[in-house]
């Protein structure tokens, strides 16, 4: 890796050597070792990511995952293989605003994620054992993903076109949660937040975007927010629900 | 490595290019504004605040990122009355206000106010944003709009007065003769390439607002190109813009005849690349 990370700012980038990568279905695990600078953050915040050997031009946003004995990100497979296998790459963050957990309790609180915002919920997992998750895959495939999100109780998982949105009303019919925390594509969040609002139920979406810089910078990865564009990697990923119905 | 770009003096050379750092968020997250900068150069200034475009506004290129964001921005009132104070009390070096508009009066409108606010040291104007639907882009393609806009700025102002130009023109020498005729003090070469992405489906532009403009690695010799022209054509001083990476790249823009040096997509990767090059060139 070249000299440039001899200069870093208080963030980074620093240093992360990769010290493997293992098959989840169609999607991979990428487990490092993070530089001692570098933190893992509050579930929601994300890092930038960068090979500076690989493909990718940019640095790619990605949310760490604190597994037993390390950490680690899931990407899918060929980035795996041709961006993120090391020996080392470039980590930038936390960055983004995380989720508020002063609420957050396993009996109150509802997760709902698909896709790559599964990852997310990973940590909160392991802040409150059992705690409920309604989880959304693209294809049978990435099953495996779920291998990562311990702690949490899964309800069997909606695989598209079936969506997570059913099961989240028949929850909060129950009138058992006041609290939802979500994590996916926009489409995802905003369903989600319609259905909370609807429901009196208070919710808290981390949104996804595409992302050059992740700090505020390139102004790239803008999403729909209180009726206008506004940066995600600012403003979120992490917002609450009702800013995406305004 | 102090130097003097078009009566601007800077601590070293290396400056952002307008449009690819934000101080004020790098100082809360960072904790510097502008890392290993010299100065800072601002977002585009136009009269009006600006939502900017519609998502998606970025698109992956090979050795480059393709973007069409729209210049948002909060408008000139509230840049003069909020932002630029604040920027005064973060940034280290001076402040370079980019300006752009949508007619020959936004633009001198918005100089001639800069030019009583001492917190502005330099004015550049952004003749050559891609991604707006009028003015900028379209002044900055004709050599008669460019020297009438910039004579009219230089009327409006004392300060050091850059012209930021396209490549996306038939020559940009012709370009460059024009901003020297009109008054300008200094070219800076250039900003990003028009380009485009596409959607499969569709066959119409990826982006919300359509356009686009091409940055990055892919763009350097475009950049050299053009600050070797401008070299020829003009006796102003240039700052080189366009896929600069590194400390040898900054010494080919300068061999071609850049007085200073301007860092774009690169610090989306490392938002401390000016310390990391500024280092390199002194060993």
């Amino acid at each position: 890796m070249s000299g440039v990370l001899e200069h870093a700012t208080r963030l980074g980038p620093y240093r992360a050597r990769v010290m493997g990568v293992e098959p989840l279905g169609g999607l991979a695990l990428v487990r490092v070792e993070l530089d001692s600078r570098t933190e893992v953050g509050v579930p929601g915040q994300f890092h930038m990511l960068s090979n500076p050997a690989g493909r990718d031009y940019l640095s790619r946003p990605v949310g760490l995952i604190e597994l037993d004995g390390g950490v680690g990100f899931v990407v899918d497979q060929a980035s795996a293989a041709a961006d993120m296998a090391g020996p080392e790459i470039a980590v930038l963050g936390p960055l983004g605003r995380g989720f508020d957990l002063s609420e957050t309790n396993a009996e109150t609180t509802l997760l709902v994620a698909a896709g790559f915002g599964l990852t997310v919920m990973a940590g909160i997992g392991r802040m409150h054992r059992h705690i409920r998750l309604i989880a959304g895959l693209r294809q049978s495939d990435h099953l495996p993903l779920l291998e990562c999100i311990t702690g949490v109780t899964n309800d069997a998982p909606r695989i598209a076109p079936d969506l997570v949105t059913e099961p989240l009303i028949e929850a909060l019919a129950s009138g058992r949660y006041t609290q939802v925390l979500a994590a996916g594509p926009t489409g995802l969040g905003t369903a989600v937040a319609r259905i909370c609002a609807d429901h009196g139920v208070a919710s808290q979406v981390a949104l996804e975007a595409p992302m050059a810089c992740g700090f505020g910078a390139c102004n790239g990865c803008v999403v729909p927010l209180d009726g206008t564009w506004l940066r995600c990697c600012i403003e979120g990923p992490v917002v609450d629900g009702a800013r995406l119905l305004a | 490595m102090s130097i003097t770009v078009g009566r601007l003096a800077l601590a070293q050379p290396l400056l952002n290019g307008s449009g690819t750092w934000d101080a004020e968020q790098a100082h809360r997250l960072f904790g510097e504004a502008n890392p290993g900068l010299a100065g800072f150069v601002t977002k585009t200034i136009t009269p009006e605040p600006r939502v900017g475009n519609p998502a998606p506004r970025i698109a992956p290129a090979r050795q480059g990122l393709l973007n069409s964001i729209g210049l948002p921005g909060p408008g000139r009132e509230a840049f003069l009355a909020t932002l630029l104070p604040h920027l005064r009390t973060i940034v280290d070096g001076p402040i370079i206000c980019s300006v752009g508009g949508f007619s020959l009066a936004d633009y001198v409108d918005t100089v001639a106010a800069l030019d009583d606010d001492p917190a502005c040291a330099a004015i550049e104007l952004n003749v050559s944003c891609p991604n707006v639907e009028s003015g900028c882009a379209s002044i900055g393609g004709d050599a008669g709009e460019t020297e009438r806009l910039t004579a009219a700025a230089r009327r409006a102002t004392t300060k050091p007065l850059f012209v930021k130009l396209s490549a996306s023109v038939a020559d940009i020498a012709v370009i460059a003769m024009a901003a020297e005729a009109g008054g300008a003090d200094a070219l800076v070469c250039v900003n990003t390439v028009k380009a485009t992405a596409v959607d499969r489906r569709s066959g119409k532009s990826w982006f919300g607002g359509g356009g686009g403009g091409l940055s990055g690695a892919s763009i350097r010799p475009v950049a050299l190109h053009a600050v070797v022209a401008c070299r020829e054509a003009t006796q102003l001083d240039i700052v080189g813009l366009g896929g600069v990476e590194c400390a040898d790249d900054v010494r080919d823009l300068v061999a071609a005849g850049a007085s200073a040096v301007a860092l774009g997509t690169a610090l989306f990767r490392n938002p401390a690349l000016a310390c990391a090059i500024t280092a390199d060139l002194a060993s």
